[in-house]
């Protein structure tokens, strides 16, 4: 009997053996030969970029693939400037600031064959301001004359855009304005194809069709983008990577594994604190690692309308309370303390300012004297802080919360995904934020995160609403650059004043590449710049 | 068995009318406005509101669940807020991985654990049990992600014999399941191993014993017979909570499947999305159960005659 | 198990001998003693966790990280050494124990009786009742139990109760279908329908012949869902509930941990082999037990 069985299980076995004989047998070679073929490169993200419609994205990745795949009129180079692109020149102002117009260069060609005109610039801001694009970006262009009448329904065409011929445009704003170069320069300002928006707007981020260094071949949302050069480019010469192909999805420390052992080339993803711990000093990937401080602000946001916020010397309490030094060692020193609104990089930026220290002796009195002695008649606050993949936000809030803890509040972190978490802005006394640059000017960083309008809007995670603040800054649009920083110093040392923030760090972003991939270098608005890549 | 058969399709529609109905109060409860999901954080108040309206969100809750269902039964699963993407198209591209990955996952289950169950009771309290049980939990204690974690440092990066993640190449699908095997097998080990040892006890298996069945016999034909009856129940509710379960699975591995579809969703709340694969799921659910019934019914009559009664 | 406790106080007196003996039993069996003692080591432990954790588990030492950040090794103050934010691992574990076995005991004795009360009920009267019971669990099942999590998530605020009753709020329904499938088969069997016969009413036989029936088979799966219950914690806080942070449990102590796996193995790997170690004995235990009842037919 127990013979009998035995030769049942060694059957058992012989087809538990035979299965896996089978699905080893259909194993192709264990790694894909590496993409070694010198002008494909690959790279890996562990997520899709948002979108690749010019009209929608608005995000670095996104923004990192749309400036691949189409020619704005003027872009930025790598030291942030703006520069003439598919504009023969930088555009001539007239009307007192108000007037801007635009020549084409020549040669300008959408990948399906169909020439690139100046209606197709116009016709690709006038979708963004259409509500049914459903544009993030709307509120950025309505500062064209006629924007918002044709926004509202009010108007069949804007009236501030005016095609003056195949390769002239002109543009009217309502006002002198000089972020307007700016939101020429970013992405969302290409030009696209109108033939192929007519037949399906919508879904035109899953089939994108462009006329810049790369074409979309494709794109299988969570899975890959493949894109090819693109010959009809019109500076096609200058890309030297025929090929580059992504795959999307991979978790950041297999994206990791990947790229140390040459199965891929580029992690689009920032490295990770665990595998920065372990590559940093690993003599092997000292070339692989490239790293640049980004044009952005981390902080932790009061919520200036609600109790006990509201009080000044609380908030200041808090600020003080919190370890500069420990919060840096949590991100493992990517990062150097956050002095100014400004972030080094931006044109303003102050570097005789000094981070606000720790001072948990001082904090401690400065509670006792709003009546919080050792937190008394403090309620329990909520901490909000987002997830998906950003660790290093959960573990700082923890740093946060034991040294608030320690001088006398009490702090209860609640962890929310992305989407809920914006959903909860305003709600809770204390919120995680950060706020990256839509466009090198230092008008951006100050308005969008303090103007009272971004309250609504969305931005101004800390209610903060000051009417004179408000009209510095909309009076500082009609002034050059030069003249406006002196400005925005005085406003952001008069923001600063009131402890809007528990500021935290200006980011260090580290990416792992293979030394194989030249020219990796970041342009601090979007990581990617894949037209400047060599292998 | 037709009309067992009969009754438990209609059955299986009213499911599916529940589960539509289960989404649309959660979606509807939920303290999220989607047109402020689709139109951004910043977007003017004007944009929000003519979204919301093109959604249908202003009129009263029951003429939003009529015309929810109405688009159901037309097959219209609306578009994704985040990236307007028809959701049955964003489906039909996620599908076949995750049903790949849970098919094989699933088998993978039922081998090594049947196989480990046959093994304990055929030795019941040996030694030969204790490894069994014990190999068994060892797969229950893991969790799935940091099995997969594991095998993927090791079958991947120190001996690079499969793909490092993601579906580009063709083996994509051993790792994953292997973790979903190891880490599932223990229930049907000790299911099986316990639904055996019952059936050997039983009256009729103690008959064909002493008839003079051999103990392989009366294991295999018999008690294993019988104890396939919890194991199908248990591979059909694997093969349904799978489809939407292996979302860590497919989270370590870079799956594009529905569980990662729904993750995304979640992460971004998008709505039409999150409903969708909760649909889709429902659907192989629910045939699966049918399936699962039909099958039960054939290897115990029993149940089919009090099934109709 | 908790669980089990309950269905054997349930008993009538006569039936305690044979618990006696089955106690016997058990401990007689080398695999029944060890898990006997795992369980009671860990339970000892889990309830002592404030005498005998070394530190504070969400106290961030200054001397607990190296200046660039990185986690600390074993030394004499930190005995496994220190997690990524210098507190000590050994106290995390221990009070990470503690909290994963609360949630769980509670999770899963809340969600058996749930799941033998509708089970049992849909069985054994069948009917309409059944129908729509069963309907019940397949529209519930069709809902992928982590999805369902994140919905519920993003309409509760977190607290340890809501916790523990969207645990179970997800995990009664497989229960009830096993016990289900088993209550159709054993109520058709003679010695029901003799009792049937003796004149016994229907709830007195579902309780005393039926239920008795399958509760080994209950006892089986809450010893192996008290492991699924742990993993399923660290997924909810991947998801943005479960256990928040600074507080413990294996589960966010592994999740956490996986991502150093290739970076300081030592967080990646002690408390998967401490949540291992629970669930081995938690599951000897409870397969010995099952054993040694079945001795008394």
């Amino acid at each position: 009997m127990t013979r009998a069985l035995r030769r049942h299980l060694v059957a058992v076995a012989v087809v538990a053996a035979l299965a896996s004989l089978t699905l080893a047998s259909s194993l192709s070679p264990a790694v894909a030969a590496p993409a070694r073929s010198g002008t494909t490169v690959t790279a890996v993200i562990s997520a899709d970029p948002p979108s690749l419609d010019p009209a929608l994205g608005f995000d670095p990745i996104s923004w990192s693939f749309i400036h691949a795949s189409f020619v704005t009129l003027l872009t930025f180079n790598n030291s942030i400037s703006i520069v003439p692109w598919g504009a023969s020149g930088m555009p001539s102002v007239s009307g007192g600031g108000r007037v801007y117009t635009f020549h084409l260069r020549r040669g300008l060609v959408f990948s399906d064959g169909e020439p690139v005109t100046a209606q197709d610039y116009a016709a690709a801001i006038t979708r963004i301001l259409n509500p049914r694009t459903k544009s993030l970006l709307m509120a950025f262009y309505q500062i064209i004359a006629g924007a918002t009448a044709y926004s509202d329904h009010r108007a069949r065409s804007v009236s501030g855009i005016q095609v003056l011929g195949a390769d002239t445009l002109r543009f009217t704003l309502v006002r002198p304005d000089r972020t307007f170069l700016d939101i020429m320069a970013i992405p969302n300002a290409s030009a696209v194809p109108p033939k192929v928006i007519a037949r399906n707007s919508a879904q035109f981020g899953l089939h994108p069709v462009g006329d810049g260094p790369y074409v979309v071949q494709s794109y299988v949302p969570g899975r890959e983008i493949t894109l090819v050069k693109n010959p009809t480019y019109f500076e096609a010469k200058q890309v030297s990577v025929q090929r580059i192909e992504i795959t999307i999805g991979l978790t950041p420390e297999v994206e990791a594994l990947r790229v140390e052992n040459g199965s891929a080339d580029v992690m689009m993803d920032t490295v990770p604190t665990p595998v920065y711990i372990a590559l940093r000093t690993d003599p092997r990937f000292r070339a692989y690692l490239h790293h640049f401080t980004a044009i952005a602000d981390n902080y932790v946001a009061f919520n200036l309308t609600k109790f006990p916020f509201t009080s000044r010397r609380v908030r200041q309490a808090a600020a003080y309370a919190v370890d500069d030094q420990q919060v840096l060692r949590a991100i493992s020193r990517m990062g150097t303390p956050l002095t100014q609104i400004l972030a080094p990089g931006m044109p303003g930026f102050d570097p005789s300012v000094e981070p606000l220290g720790y001072h948990p002796e001082r904090a401690r009195q400065l509670l006792a004297q709003a009546g919080h002695a050792r937190g008394r008649g403090l309620p329990v606050l909520t901490f909000a802080v987002a997830t998906g993949g950003f660790t290093a936000g959960s573990n700082v809030a923890q740093v946060v919360q034991q040294d608030l803890e320690r001088v006398g509040f009490r702090v209860v972190l609640r962890v929310m995904a992305p989407g809920a978490f914006l959903s909860s802005l305003g709600r809770y006394p204390l919120t995680m934020g950060i706020y990256g640059i839509d466009y090198p000017d230092p008008y951006d960083l100050i308005a969008s995160q303090f103007a009272c309008s971004e309250i609504a809007a969305g931005n101004n995670w800390q209610d903060y609403c000051n009417h004179a603040v408000d009209r510095q800054l909309n009076a500082s649009l009609g002034l050059s650059l030069a003249q406006s920083i002196p400005v925005y110093r005085r406003l952001q040392a008069q923001i600063f004043a009131a402890f809007p923030w528990i500021p935290l760090y200006y980011q260090e972003l580290w990416y792992l590449v293979n030394p194989r991939i030249k020219g990796f270098g970041a342009n601090p608005i979007w990581p990617m710049m894949f037209a400047n890549w060599r292998a | 068995m037709i009309r067992f058969v009969t009754r438990r399709t209609i059955g299986g529609v009213g499911v599916l009318w529940g589960i539509a109905t289960l989404v649309f109060v959660i979606a509807y409860v939920i303290p999220i406005n989607p047109a402020r999901v689709i139109a951004g954080r910043s977007a003017p108040r004007a944009v929000v509101e003519s979204i919301y309206r093109q959604l249908g969100l202003d009129h009263p809750v029951w003429v939003q669940y009529g015309d929810y269902l109405g688009r159901l039964v037309h097959g219209n699963l609306g578009e994704s807020y985040a990236t307007n993407q028809p959701v049955s198209q964003a489906l039909l591209q996620r599908l076949p991985y995750t049903v790949e990955l849970v098919l094989l996952g699933v088998l993978g289950e039922v081998i090594i654990g049947v196989g480990l169950a046959l093994v304990a009771a055929a030795r019941r309290g040996s030694r030969w049990d204790d490894f069994a049980s014990v190999v068994a939990m060892l797969g229950l204690t893991l969790p799935t992600f940091w099995l997969g974690l594991l095998l993927l440092y090791i079958f991947a990066f120190v001996l690079p014999i499969f793909p490092l993640g993601g579906v580009d190449q063709s083996t994509w699908v051993v790792l994953p399941a292997l973790s979903i095997a190891f880490t599932g097998a223990g229930v049907y080990t000790r299911m099986g191993r316990a639904s055996l040892l019952e059936a050997l006890s039983e009256d009729y298996i103690r008959t064909a014993r002493a008839k003079g069945a051999s103990h392989r016999r009366a294991l295999v034909g018999h008690a294993l017979r019988n104890a396939m009856r919890p194991i199908v129940t248990m591979a059909g509710l694997d093969l349904a909570t799978l489809m939407g379960g292996v979302l860590v699975t497919e989270q370590v591995f870079g799956i594009p499947g529905l569980g990662t579809l729904a993750w995304t969703a979640i992460l971004q709340n998008d709505l039409p999305m999150l409903e969708g694969v909760v649909l889709v799921i429902g659907v192989v659910i629910v045939v699966t159960t049918i399936l699962i019934d039909i099958v039960y019914a054939w290897l115990d009559p029993r149940v089919r005659v009090t099934g109709s009664k | 198990m908790p669980g089990g406790e309950g269905e054997v106080s349930r008993w009538a007196p006569a039936r305690r001998r044979r618990l006696l003996d089955a106690g016997r039993v058990l401990i007689r069996r080398p695999s029944g003693a060890v898990g006997l003692g795992i369980t009671v080591a860990l339970v000892v432990v889990a309830a002592a966790a404030p005498v005998l954790a070394p530190h504070s588990p969400s106290t961030q030492f200054t001397d607990g990280l190296t200046s660039f950040g990185a986690p600390v090794g074993p030394s004499r103050q930190f005995l496994l050494g220190t997690d990524a934010l210098g507190r000590d691992l050994l106290s995390r574990l221990i009070f990470g124990l503690r909290n994963t076995l609360q949630v769980a005991v509670a999770a899963n004795l809340i969600a058996s009786v749930i799941g033998v009360a509708v089970g049992g009920i849909a069985g054994y009267f069948g009917g309409w009742l059944d129908a729509l019971m069963m309907r019940l669990t397949e529209v519930l099942l069709a809902v992928p139990a982590i999805l369902l999590a994140g919905f519920l998530a993003l309409v509760t605020q977190p607290s340890p109760t809501s916790l523990v009753l969207i645990i179970a709020g997800v995990n009664w329904y497989y229960l009830a279908r096993i016990v289900r499938g088993e209550v159709i088969a054993i109520r058709v069997r003679e010695f029901v329908e003799a009792a049937v016969v003796a004149g016994a009413g229907p709830w007195r036989i579902l309780v005393t012949h039926v239920l008795r029936q399958v509760w080994s088979l209950v006892f089986v799966y809450m010893t192996l869902q008290f492991s699924t219950t742990a993993i399923f914690v660290a997924s909810m806080s991947f998801v943005g509930i479960g256990i928040q942070p600074p507080t413990p449990s294996l589960g966010n102590l592994i999740a956490d941990g996986s991502q150093y796996l290739t970076s300081v193995p030592r967080l990646a790997i002690i408390p998967g082999v401490l949540l291992a170690v629970a669930v081995l004995g938690f599951n000897l235990l409870g397969d010995s037990l099952r054993d040694a009842l079945a001795v008394r037919d």
